[in-house]
This record gives structure tokens, sequence and C-alpha cells, in this order.
């Protein structure tokens, strides 16, 4: 299938399953994962200390941490979900690379198991992420684990675009708020970075996948 | 205790003798052998008096007031006791002091 039709298909269908109750929950389960991991490495780059990792049902998340850079441990929430979306999409071009970065999703994913979750419902959600993404290892068919790593990537990069855009409620909560009340930047135009970040990666798929068409061809 | 008072004020009440006479049975008790004077009392008290007080059985609330009521100048720990027991308590409450300061200077990200 051409690279160009195959991308606008995975938006497409990201898109459609985002609004679709139940089945998109593991997606936003993965999306909020990387979201929270982005807060978590972060904070422990900038030498600060996780006390808890935390998911909800309905696709939120939390990180409790002491120390490091407040700053940019607020703001690489959304922009490291985007990255995340991005680099698994680009992982996806190659059976070695994306099965690489699962396995060490996989590794990651227990070790944040083992030292940052503190109660079962996180327990139970990241039990059920680490699985799905295990049972993709499982799966020897290299078109199909390909497939299933680039979409997933889109979805992750789409969710990241859509997730600022909630904080544009009025409500003096969440990431953007924080940022504001540190830098004295309003929110706005922290939501406006996060989405124009999210933005400028789905453009940047879409032109490597069209370079990658016309290599093929 | 009131339990105890008002057991004593059934006794302390005057109550007439054989003879007719009233006479307080403190004063009985300090003549002859209280045993004898305190059933010789039962017998007299239990035609005249009209109901004798029930002990009543007091919950632990009750107890506790009563308790605290009767706290005396005993109760309160000397200096050196004050400081062991200071001591002690900063022993004791040593985790949850530890958990607060943990709990001091989190950020919370969503």
């Amino acid at each position: 299938m051409n690279p160009r039709l195959l991308f606008i298909a995975y938006c497409f269908v990201a898109f459609i399953i985002s609004y679709v109750p139940m089945i998109n929950i593991p997606f936003n389960w993965l999306e909020t994962v990387f979201h929270e991991l982005s807060h978590a490495l972060i904070t422990v780059l900038t030498g600060g200390q996780v006390i808890s990792f935390k998911l909800e049902l309905n696709g939120a998340g939390l990180v409790q941490s002491r120390g490091g850079v407040s700053t940019l441990i607020a703001f690489s929430g959304y922009f490291g979900a985007a990255c995340w979306g991005f680099i698994l999409y680009q992982a996806g071009y190659s059976y070695r690379i994306v099965k690489s970065l699962i396995m060490f999703l996989v590794a990651g994913l227990i070790l944040v198991t083992i030292f940052w979750i503190r109660d079962v419902l996180t327990l139970f959600i990241m039990l059920i992420i680490i699985g799905g993404l295990w049972l993709m290892l499982r799966n020897h068919q290299t078109k199909w684990l390909r497939n299933i790593g680039q979409f997933t990537g889109v979805f992750v990069l789409f969710n990241a675009i859509k997730s600022p855009l909630y904080l544009l409620d009025g409500q003096q909560r969440g990431d953007g708020s924080l940022l504001a009340r540190l830098t004295f930047i309003p929110e706005f135009v922290w939501i406006v970075i996060w989405l124009g970040w999210g933005l400028f990666l789905l453009l940047k798929m879409w032109q490597l996948t069209k370079s990658l068409g016309r290599n093929k061809r | 205790m009131q339990i105890g008072h008002s057991y004593g004020a059934g006794y302390t009440t005057p109550t007439p003798n054989r003879t007719g006479v009233s006479q307080n049975n403190t004063e009985r008790i300090n003549l002859v052998n209280p045993t004898t004077v305190r059933r010789d009392q039962d017998a007299l008290k239990t035609p005249i008096k009209p109901q004798e007080p029930q002990p009543t059985r007091l919950n632990n609330a009750e107890v506790a007031m009563v308790a605290s009521s009767n706290q005396t100048i005993y109760d309160k720990p000397t200096g050196a006791s004050s400081l062991a027991i200071q001591s002690y308590q900063q022993v004791v409450n040593q985790p949850k002091r530890e958990e607060i300061q943990r709990l001091v200077g989190i950020d919370i990200f969503a």
C-alpha cells in the first residue's frame, strides 16, 4: 500500500477511534503513560525524585515528584507525548527498530511499575499495557507489528495534539496552569506551543512519508 | 467516684435507731464494730427507706469524664518525667514527622 495513503488511513482511523467509547480506552492509557513517563524522565534527568506514578481508568494520570526543574517537568508532558508518537511512527518503518523500541518500552514500564507505582488500579492498567506490548512482540508477523507500531504512534501524536485543548476550560489546573504560575507566561501561550509542536511533528511525519513514497517509486 | 458517693450518702443519712432516736451512722461506726453496725443499719433501713439507690452502669465516656474530674496534682509529671515523656514522644512521632517532611515540597504533574 502507498505509504501516503496508509498515513492518511492511520490518521482517519485514529481520529475515529479516539471518539469511540471503550475502544479508545487502551490507546488513551498508552498516551497517558507516554505523557506521565515524560514528566517522570525529566524529573529524574533534572535531579528530582519521582514519588508516585498514577493512572486512572478514564485516561487521566498523575506524577508526584520532589525536586528537579519544575518548569521543564511541567512542560515535558504534552511535549514528550508528541515526541513518543513521532518516534513510534518512525520506528515502524523498520521491523528491527520497532521491535527494539517496544522491548525497550516493556522494560521501561516494568521498571516504572516496580519503582513508582503505589496503587492497585495503576498496577492493573500498567499490566494491561505491558501485556499488550508483549503480545505485539510475540507476534512474528513483521508487517503487522510495523503497522500497529505506526498506528499507535499516530494515535499518540493525535492525542498529544488534542489533549492540551482540554486545558482551555477556564479552570486553573493542569500543566498549563502550573507553567503559568511558574513563569508568569499565560496558560494560553503554553497550549499554543504544545499544539504547534504536535502539528509540526504531524507535518514532519507527512513529509517523511512523502519522501519515502517517492523513494519507493 | 460518683458510685461511691451515692452509696455513701445512704449510709450517712441520719436514720432512727431501735429506740426511735435519730442518730448519725458515722457516730455509731466510731463506737462499735463497723460490720455489725452496717448489718444492723441495713436491717433498720429496709422497712423505712422507700427505695434504695440502685448502682448505675456508667459508659466509657462517663467513666473518662469522672476520671478526669478526679485528677489530682499527682498525675502531673515532674520536670524530669516531663522531659522523659517529651523524649519518648519525639521517638514515637518520628515516622509521622518524616512522612510530613517527605510530603513537603512535592509537585504534582497531571
